[in-house]
Formats: C-alpha cells, structure tokens, sequence
C-alpha cells in the first residue's frame, strides 16, 4: 500500500454505545462527529429525524449528519423489516431510504446518502408498522422459512377469492418502500436542452483530468456529476495528487474550470441515461430544500446533445455474502472511509474489516490515523504481504455470523472466534460503473484480474476513462481522463494543450474472487433492498429460474431504488457458483436508463395542469367572452359551444334558441378553426384531381366546390369545401380535427407521390379569421359590411361562389357562398387582426335582424338536420359508399385510394350506409353509439346491423332526431328497428329515415 | 363610404415584459408574405430581389436584410422565402409582387405573433424551451430556423448575440407568451 497521510483529527466525545433519547429537545451532541474535516464549515445546521431535533454541519449529507448524531437504525428491510442502518455513502445506498418533507411536500424513498443537508429538513424512516424501534411487522423476520424468493406465488392460493379481497391488500400494505402524500405535488419542474463538443459524466479524478484537458483546449464541455461536491473519492480519500491532497486538487481543479467560459459545471446533476445519436439524460437537482424553492423548478431534466462522451462515472464497492450480514453497524468500507475523511463522521469506536481485497486495508488505515480502534483486519486471502503490527489480522479467515439486533454487537469468525465491536466494514471489491456504456445494448466484459465487469463495445462517440474502464488506481485513473479528452480533441480537429496528466502513485489493488462464505449457516444477504439472500438465489435457481434475468425477476434481486448497484454482481456470482458457470457465462442483465430514479414529476416538466398543452384560441375569443360564451376543447382549440342569455339555465335552451333564430333571420358563427390550406402553381388544380375523388380542374375561377377525400385504403380521410381564386390559386377547407393531419397528406402526396407537379402549399389557417353567416337574412346582413362595389346577389354571387373583396372600408375579405347549416349562407374571412372586431360588427350590423350568435352545439344540430356528415361519420372506418357518397368517385380519372375503395368487400350491397333516424315516441331521447337490432331479434353482436353515430334535439322538428349507419339503409327508409343502449340500458323504437331532414331539395341555401 | 370599420389588434397586445437581464417585447405592425418558387423561377427571382433590394438570396437558415428598405428576407428551405417589412398597408402580397413579380405569395402577416427577447439572459432562458443549440458559433447572427418549443412551432430568427425574434402561430401565441414568461422566471 502507498503511504497515506494522516489528517490530524481525534473524536472529540467518546462514542455512545447506546442512542440518546432526546426527543423534541435539541440533541447538539453529534456524538460521532470528529474534530474537522475537508469540507464541513462551522455552520449548523438544525433537521428533524422522526421528530426528533437534530444538529449537523453545511455540506453535510443527510445520513453523514444522522450518523454523526449515532442514528444507526434509520429504517426497516423490505420484506423482513430487520432494522437497518445506513450502508453506503453514496447513490448506491440500498438501507437508508427516508420520507423528507411533510404533507404534499413529502417524499418517500429518498436516499438519505445523496440529500444536502439542509435548514428545517424534516426526515422520517419508513417501511415500519409502530416505531422504528418496535415495529410489529418484525414479526416477519421470525416467519422468514414461508417467506423465501417467489413466496406469494406458492401460498395464498385458498381459498381463492380472498387473493383479492385479502391477501393481497394485506401483503400491499405491509411491503413497499414509503408512502406518498396522495396531494398534488407542490414542487415546480423544467426541462431544458444543452448541446456541448463533449460531456463528461462524472466529476472525480478521471473527469477532472479529462474536463481540464478538453477545456483547455478550448472545447465546449459540460462536466456533470450526481454529487454537489465535485471530486468524487478524492474528497473521501488521502491521495496526493501534483503534491497536494486529492480534495484540494479537485477543488483547485473546479477553480480552473469555472473561470473558462468553454465549461459548464454541473453539480448535482445525474446522468440517468445514455441515447442514440449522442444524447444523454440529466436530471439536475437545484434544490432539495423544499421549504425554500420559492416557485423555482426544484429539478430540471436536461436532454444532452454531445458530439463526444468521456464515461467517468468510477465504480461502487460490492459486499460479501456472510451470515446475519445486514445488521446496522455493517458498512460497506469504503463508505466508513468516506465519512471519516470527507465527514469527520466516525461510524462506530471498535470497528472490524472484512476484506478480500487491498482496499478494506487502507480504510483501517485512514481509521487508525484517526485515532479509531481497529479491532481487527479479517482477510479472505491466504497469501498476503500486508500487515500492521497495531492491528490484530485474520489471515484466510473469514466471517461466519454477526449478533446485535439494533446496532452490530460481535462477529463469528470461521476459525470460531468471537470479536466485540460496532462497526463493521466490509469489502467486496469495486465494481466499474458501466450502466451508461450499456443503454445502447452494449455488453460489459469480465475482466479477471479486477474481478469484475468493464465497458464492452461502445458507441464511437463514447469512451470510458478512470475506474469506470476498470482502471482502479489513481495514477493510471487520472492518466486515462487527459489521455481520453485529447483522443476527443484531435477528432474534434482541435489542438491539445501542452499539459501533462496530473501526477499521482497507484495504489496497490490487488483483490480476489471472493463472493460468499459457504460456512455461514444463517442468512446471508446479496440484496439489502429487496431481501434477498443467497438462499433465495439457490431456491430460484434450484425451481428453474436460470438466466439471471429470470432470477431478477423471480427474486426481486437488483430492483428497485438502488437497481442493484451493490448486489447484483454479488448475486449472478452466487448463481453462477450454484449453475457451475463462469461469471461472464452467466451474465448480466440488461442494464437500461434510469441509472438514478428520476421523478415523474420532472419527466412531465412543466406540463401539469392547464400546462399540459398549448391552447389555440380564435381571434374573436374576447367578443365571445364578452358574449358570456361557454367555451368547450376541439383539439387544442377552444371553441364557443353556445352563448347563454341571461336567465337561460340549461344548455338546451341557448342552443335551441340558437337554431331556431338562425332559421329564422341569422346567425353568426366562428368557423376560423377550420383548416384552410393555400394551394398555387401550375399543377395545382390537376394535384386537387389527385388527392380528392372528384374532379377540381374543371372548376371555374370564382366557384367552391364540396371535396371528398380518400386515405390510400379507400376509407374517408376528410372532407370539406375548395375554392379556386385564381387559375393557379386554391383555397382548400379541412375539418377541425384533420387540418394538421389533412396538410401533412397533402405534403406527402406532392413530394412523393407527385413530384413532378408544380405545387406549392402553405396553411393560411392563422390568417384568416372566419366566421359563417347563416340564415334568410344574411345577405342583407352581409351587404351592410361588404363595401359597396360588391354585388353579392344571388344572380351575381350564387351558390357555392367565392371571390376576393373588401368591407368595411377597404379591409381585404374572402367570401364563400357555402352552408353548412342548409340555410343561405356565407362564411367570410378577414385577416385575424380584424377577427375580434369582424365578429363585433356582424353582431351590431346584424342587430336589425335580432342576429344571434351560435356556437358548435347549434352548429352541429343543424348538420344533423341537413343531413351533412361530420367527424362522427368521419371517424376513419368509414367509404365514401357507407356515407352514400360513391357517385363522387369519379371514373375518368385515378385519385389516391381509388384502387383499395374497390375492394368487395366494401361494395357490397349489404354494407352499412348513412341514413337518419328517428324514435317511433317522439318523446323519447335518441343517444349516440346505439346499435340497431332488427325488431324482434335478440340484442347480441350477431344480430348487430349498425349503430347511431350523431344525435340531436331538433328544435326545428321539436322531437330528437339522429344519423347512423345500418345495413342497406338506402333500402330500408320506414322501417322500424330497435336502437339499444346495452350500457345506458336503452332501447328505442326508431323509424329509418332520409338523413336531409330539413329542405332535402336544399331550396334554401340557393335562395 | 361604410358605416362599419374593423380595429386591428395585435396577438398578445402585451408591448414589453421586463425581467431581470431579459426584456421581452411583441413586434407589431409588420408584414410577411410568403413567397414559393418553381424550379425554373430562381433565376429571375434571384436577379428581381437585387434589382428591387440590391441584395442577394441569403441561404437556406440565415437572412438578409435589405439596405434599400429594410425588408428582411428569411430562407427557411429551399425555394421558399418569407419577406418580413414594416407594414404599410393591407395588401402586402401587391406590394411584393409588383416588386419582385415571379413566384406564388400567400399573406402570414397575421399568421404568426412575433415576440423579440433580449438581454443577457436570453439564452439562458431559451435553454429551457429551444432544441437548437444557440451558442454564436452554431446559430450566428442573422441565422434562422425553424424549430418546436413546448410543441408549439417557431421560427428563430438571430438578430444580435444576445437577442432573438421568435416568431409563432398567432392562435396560440398567449400559450407561448406564457412558456416564455415561465422560462424568465425559472431562471432567475
């Protein structure tokens, strides 16, 4: 081993073997805290645990802080509820996970090894029923022979309906990991986008080389680490690097790469995972404190665009498998080592190693410079050059048991001898972080002589520097980051800078392939999270369970929170010692994002609520506001559904209203919605050919023409009206709901199905504000706006024309001769600048007449009464044939889904078609999605001859009325069938009927 | 002479937003006309914008602005143009086209809501919401895309350093009004 240096430090108090009760009084006493340390300041910092008022120090973790106050248990297991304390010092933790915050600020499961401590921080442990101290689901841990791997498929089974009623609510309740407060999370969230020459994931010595070579060299660079202290284990370690100590490197390190203006710094931020094209995911945290994020986003997920990955993520120390192994006071050792060094948080005063590995050496070390009493180094190895003279050592031994329920009290060596202590640290080995290099299916490799996986294959944009690529000393480790970031720099054509790799001795590291101890009778843990024990691996194994992701999932090990991050290599060697396979025989499973759970909340960013999307309004919406309109979602658009008058209290009444003073006089409708697509160019008229059934290049300049179109399989797409302006120029109209979908189509057709023909296509959707003027006094309406130059006669402007003009004063217009409602009508487009007042001055214009305006709701009953197809019809299962359309299709020209519309199967004559409906008692209300059964047939699917796709109260004929589809309806008008409502528990006699139940001349709208 | 008169009135009608090191500001009273071209139309399109603006076509992503009438001319594809002017009445597509004569124009004078961002903190606040990497390098002064934030579509267009005109669908301009907003207060 290198020589470390000492940091001068003792405990100031003798360590407690027992915890205080100090409930609700300020315990200050930080028991196991030590003089100083490398990054805590004087300043206190005040948190709760279970209610309890605690002290620790500003940059403090929340468990270094509990730790330092002797908090050994912090928590229950998840199936055994064995007390528990905290493991780990980092993301891997898999024991101390807390609820913080209360009522909708609280949050389960976090781990307290990765929260910043912080200024009123409340914390709880979780997974208890009674008090962490006495928790009476403990009781599990005593039934521990019925609860092995895949218990709660074996048992429970009778009687058979209490599966649902009982056992599994009652196992629900007893297991999971935290409770969420069920209330709207307070806490806002954002995403965001960076885009770098290269990433570096991770702020340790590996990334710190890396980030200051490729800075240096003036690369845009982002450096991200999941820690809010860069430096990784050098803020945990003794190292000396460029003759100064590791922590004061790194920070000197950071110093240099915040003054470039080329580097971003990114503390706290965890690169979850990895994507194709060089995009990486980042949740950065700006605030744990809860209590001060004053609206600010606590969390922001940033998505990466990088041309160059360096992989700097280190590696995660495993344990080893030994009897009772999961007591509190058991740590991984490295952990012990960080919160001596970075903390000056002494976990126990008689602490024990078990090691197979050099490594579990240097933390008795670092102990023993501090003055903590090291009862005893065991080491699984038998050949072995290390020893201290002040350390009893346990060569080729290894550890059978533990005792101690709340707090480790001893441990059973194999050779039979007993050793008192608190603290026991164990180490297993390091295993590379690979997940990141795995996301794109990359496959880690074995490698021997570290005894664990490295990075495989990976994309070429990628390259893995520091112990992440198995390089476990600190010299190569820091050489491998200068080495990666200039491979990145020349790719990128850049020069290197004539730096040289910071300089450092590599420690010794030699380890062994240690795993579990054999001996040990009692349970021995793999899986500290989840429970599993090696005796799980076996029985999972030994009942088929073999591949091990099938073990994963059989056993629940490497789930969850921590994803295995300390279990899962400990367990495939497990299994593959039962399998007789190698490791790398055996195999991982598959490594997928997120490497660090992320919230749902920052998944959804700022999409909540009424920021769930985008809203589109119309350009009269204020008027329609100021018309006290009741407004209803048609996509992302808000629509005026119908405008209540005072003392109207049901809809019915303003929507009957509506029709009926339509008929009579006028109405005015915003109809801006629609999509209106320009079509130009020489081909223009031949490309409407193409894409509608019927025929466009005959139309004359001036006229509107009613459109049907078809997708590729011969079913409707859309329909609506086009009218031609000009030779070369046409206005087409879509649905609402197809404008976006119907332009795509369009887009589609003119760059790969007609490439040739010269189209030019823009929306002009936002353009125009439009709006339908309706009823048998629109004209006079009209001509009271519309500048007196133009004649909009009916001998002069007749049915279904269209023509540029001007009204109120020289403000350009479009106006169509079009009805939707089968009265004589108008739809009339001004830019939507002019829309809100446009709207205004239809309405005092329209005053002589008693105008009114109408919305969707009048709007659809009046289709219905017409007989006019709309969305219901239009729903993408239905033929121009079904709707009674087929003489639209013309035969003298081809048209996009002419071929596939001639299938049989959709010619036949006994296929559904488009009639209308209405119930034998007029009194009684039709409802849409009825089924039509033939009159005294059962109700049943083979029976089924169609269904009611729209319905409406007709104010005009005063009974409801109804369109929809049934077989050979054309043939059927005056017969009577049942429409039946099987869910509503309906049915209704209902006579078949012509769909126009209105004008079915259509002498009005020509008047 | 009608008895009627239409009022224009602007998308947003907010003027100026100010944050700190962020001022936000909706431009109003310009026209943008649309101008598409078949491939036999470059060549004379090419010679009548230097005739009429003494400028040459800018490439595909970028713009040009016009020192005869400081008429800017954006490419956001190939063969097509948008001519971006102060307004100066309501028939802009007669205006171009006397001007330039060759091509098919469509009027988006009232299609878009046309915001300008400013300030040091511009970037910092686009981060949040904008797919585009907008480091000067990348994006350069008069650059132009177009792009998506918080699935609204935009038109980018970089005036200064530090200042963008974002331009987006009138219908839902409030929408990005609001993400924009949200974006300045977030990180501040």
């Amino acid at each position: 081993m290198n020589k470390l240096n000492p940091i001068e430090d003792n405990i100031i108090q003798k360590n407690q073997s027992k915890q205080t009760p100090a409930k609700l009084e300020l315990n200050n006493h930080q028991i196991n805290r030590l003089k100083s340390g490398k990054i805590l300041n004087n300043k206190k910092i005040s948190f709760k645990f279970n209610e309890e008022k605690l002290q620790g120090y500003e940059g403090d973790t929340l468990s270094s802080a509990l730790l330092a106050n002797n908090k050994i248990v912090v928590g229950r297991s998840f199936k055994y509820h064995r007390p528990r304390g905290i493991f780990s010092a980092g993301t891997e933790e898999p024991n101390a996970l807390l609820e913080i915050g209360k009522n909708e600020y609280q949050e389960p499961n976090v781990k307290a090894t990765t929260i910043k401590l912080f200024e009123g921080l409340e914390s709880r442990s979780q997974n208890h029923l009674g008090s962490l101290n006495f928790d009476l689901l403990a009781i599990n841990d005593f039934l521990h022979p019925f609860l092995s791997a895949g218990f709660y498929y074996k048992t429970f089974m009778w009687p058979k309906s209490f599966w649902e009623k009982f056992y599994e609510p009652a196992i629900r309740r007893a297991a999971g990991l935290g409770s969420l407060s069920g209330m709207p999370d307070p806490s806002t969230y954002d995403k965001g986008f960076l885009h770098c020459d290269v990433l570096i994931v991770g702020g340790g010595p590996a990334g710190l080389s890396a980030a200051l070579e490729a800075g240096r060299a003036n690369l845009k660079v982002i450096i991200a680490d999941d820690d809010f202290l860069f430096g990784g284990r050098l803020n945990s370690e003794n190292f000396i690097i460029d003759d100064q100590i590791g922590s004061e490197w790194s920070k000197k390190s950071v110093e240099e790469l915040s003054n470039m203006s080329n580097v971003r710094i990114m503390p706290r931020t965890s690169i979850y995972g990895s994507f194709d094209h060089g995009i990486f995911g980042g949740l950065e945290i700006k605030y744990d404190n809860y209590i001060d994020q004053i609206g600010k986003p606590r969390q922001i997920l940033w998505k990466i665009y990088t041309k160059f990955a360096i992989i700097c993520t280190g590696s995660t120390e495993r344990s080893i498998a030994f009897g009772n192994n999961d007591r509190p006071g058991i740590m991984l050792s490295g952990a012990i080592r960080s919160y001596v060094n970075r903390w000056s948080v002494c976990p126990g005063k008689n602490v024990v190693i078990f090691t197979n590995n050099d490594d579990g050496w240097r933390t008795a070390q670092d102990l023993k410079n501090k003055n903590i009493n090291i009862k005893a180094i065991i080491d699984s190895r038998k050949n072995i050059n290390l020893n201290d003279k002040e350390i009893p050592i346990f060569k080729n031994t290894s550890i059978i048991d533990t005792s101690g329920r709340k707090q480790i009290s001893s441990v059973t060596l194999s050779s039979g001898e007993v050793l008192k202590c608190d603290c026991l640290g164990v180490s297993g080995g390091w295993n590379p972080n690979v997940h990141l290099t795995c996301h794109q299916r990359g496959k880690p490799i074995w490698e021997k002589s570290i005894n664990a996986f490295i990075p495989g294959k990976t994309p070429s944009n990628m390259l893995v520097a520091g112990t992440a690529a198995g390089l476990l000393q600190l010299g190569e480790n820091l050489k491998s980051g200068h080495t990666k970031a200039q491979q990145v720099i020349l790719s990128l054509g850049f020069k290197c800078s004539s730096s040289t790799p910071p300089k450092a001795e590599n420690e010794s590291a030699n380890n062994s392939s240690f795993w579990h101890v054999g001996a040990s009778k009692k349970r021995s843990w793999v899986d500290l999270q989840n429970d599993v024990t090696t005796k799980d691996i076996k029985i999972s194994y030994e009942e088929g369970f073999r591949s091990v992701e099938h073990l994963k999932r059989y056993s629940t090990l490497g789930m969850a929170t921590d994803q295995g991050k300390t279990s899962n290599i400990l367990g495939l060697a497990v299994l593959a010692e039962y399998s007789g396979k190698s490791i790398p025989d055996t195999g991982t499973t598959i490594f997928r994002p997120p490497y660090n759970p992320v919230p749902i909340g920052a998944f959804a960013g700022r999409s909540r609520g009424k920021e769930f999307k985008p809203v589109r309004l119309t350009p009269s919406h204020k008027e329609a506001e100021n018309l006290s309109a009741t407004f209803v979602e048609a996509g992302l658009w808000l629509r005026a559904q119908w405008y209540p008058l005072k003392g109207e209290t049901h809809w019915r009444e303003s929507v009957d209203r509506e029709v009926i003073q339509t008929r009579k006089s006028v109405g005015v409708c915003d109809v801006t919605t629609l999509g209106k697509i320009d079509i130009q160019g020489q081909d223009a008229a031949e490309f409407l050919d193409c894409v509608y059934t019927n025929g466009f290049s005959k139309l004359d300049v001036g006229k509107v023409r009613y459109g049907l179109m078809l997708r590729e399989d011969g079913m409707v797409m859309d329909d609506g009206t086009t009218a031609r302006f000009d030779l070369n120029h046409f206005v087409m109209t879509t649905t609402t709901a197809n404008a976006v979908n119907v332009f795509r189509h369009l887009e589609f057709c003119r760059q790969c199905l007609y490439p040739n023909l010269d189209v030019h296509l823009i929306s002009a959707t936002e353009q125009w504000a439009q709006f339908a003027v309706a009823g048998p006094n629109s004209r006079k309406l009209l001509e009271k706006i519309i500048d007196k130059e133009y004649d909009i006669s009916n001998l002069n402007f007749p049915y279904m024309g269209c023509k540029k003009i001007t009204v109120c004063n020289n403000i350009p217009a479009r106006l169509f001769r079009i009805s939707f409602s089968g009265e004589l009508a108008y739809e009339i487009a001004v830019p939507s600048r002019y829309g809100n007042s446009m709207f205004k001055v239809l309405m005092d214009a329209g005053s002589e007449f008693n105008v009114v305006a109408y919305g969707t709701e009048a709007l659809g009953v009046m289709r219905i009464e017409k007989g006019h197809a709309a969305g219901n019809e239009l729903n993408g299962q239905t033929t121009a044939q079904n709707l009674g359309l087929e003489k639209m299709m013309s035969k003298k020209k081809d048209f996009v889904g002419n071929i596939l519309a001639k299938r049989s199967e959709l010619n036949k004559e006994s296929i559904v078609k488009l009639v209308g409906f209405k119930p034998v008692n007029k009194e009684i209300e039709l409802k849409a999605g009825a089924h039509f059964i033939s009159l005294g047939k059962e109700t049943c699917t083979k029976n089924d001859e169609g269904w009611m796709s729209s319905v409406a109260f007709s104010p005009s004929l005063n009974h409801s009325i109804g369109l929809g589809f049934i077989k050979n309806g054309n043939n059927r008008i005056g017969e009577i069938v049942n429409a039946v409502d099987p869910l509503r528990k309906s049915n209704v006699e209902v006579e078949i009927v012509s769909p126009h139940f209105l004008d079915p001349e259509g002498e009005r709208l020509r008047e | 002479m009608n008895n009627f008169n239409l009022v224009a009135e602007p998308p947003l009608g907010f003027n100026q937003k100010k944050f700190k090191n962020l001022i936000l500001f909706e431009e109003l009273e310009f026209s943008l006309i649309s101008v598409s071209l078949s491939d036999n139309h470059y060549t004379l399109f090419k010679k009548n914008i230097f005739k009429s603006f003494k400028l040459d076509l800018p490439k595909v992503g970028s713009t040009k602005i016009s020192t005869v009438d400081n008429t800017k001319i954006i490419a956001l594809q190939p063969n097509q143009y948008l001519f971006m002017y102060k307004r100066i009445s309501d028939f802009p597509v007669d205006e171009i086209k006397s001007n330039v004569g060759i091509g098919y124009y469509s009027d988006q004078s009232d299609s878009w809501s046309i915001i300008k961002i400013s300030g040091e903190n511009t970037i910092p606040a686009l981060e949040r919401i904008c797919p585009i990497d907008l480091s000067i390098e990348k994006f350069k002064i008069d650059g132009a895309s177009r792009t998506q934030m918080e699935h609204l579509s935009v038109i980018l267009i970089r005036i200064a350093v530090n200042e963008f005109i974002l331009m987006s669908p009138r219908s839902s301009s409030h929408s990005f009004y609001h993400i924009l907003t949200q974006s300045a207060q977030n990180i501040l």
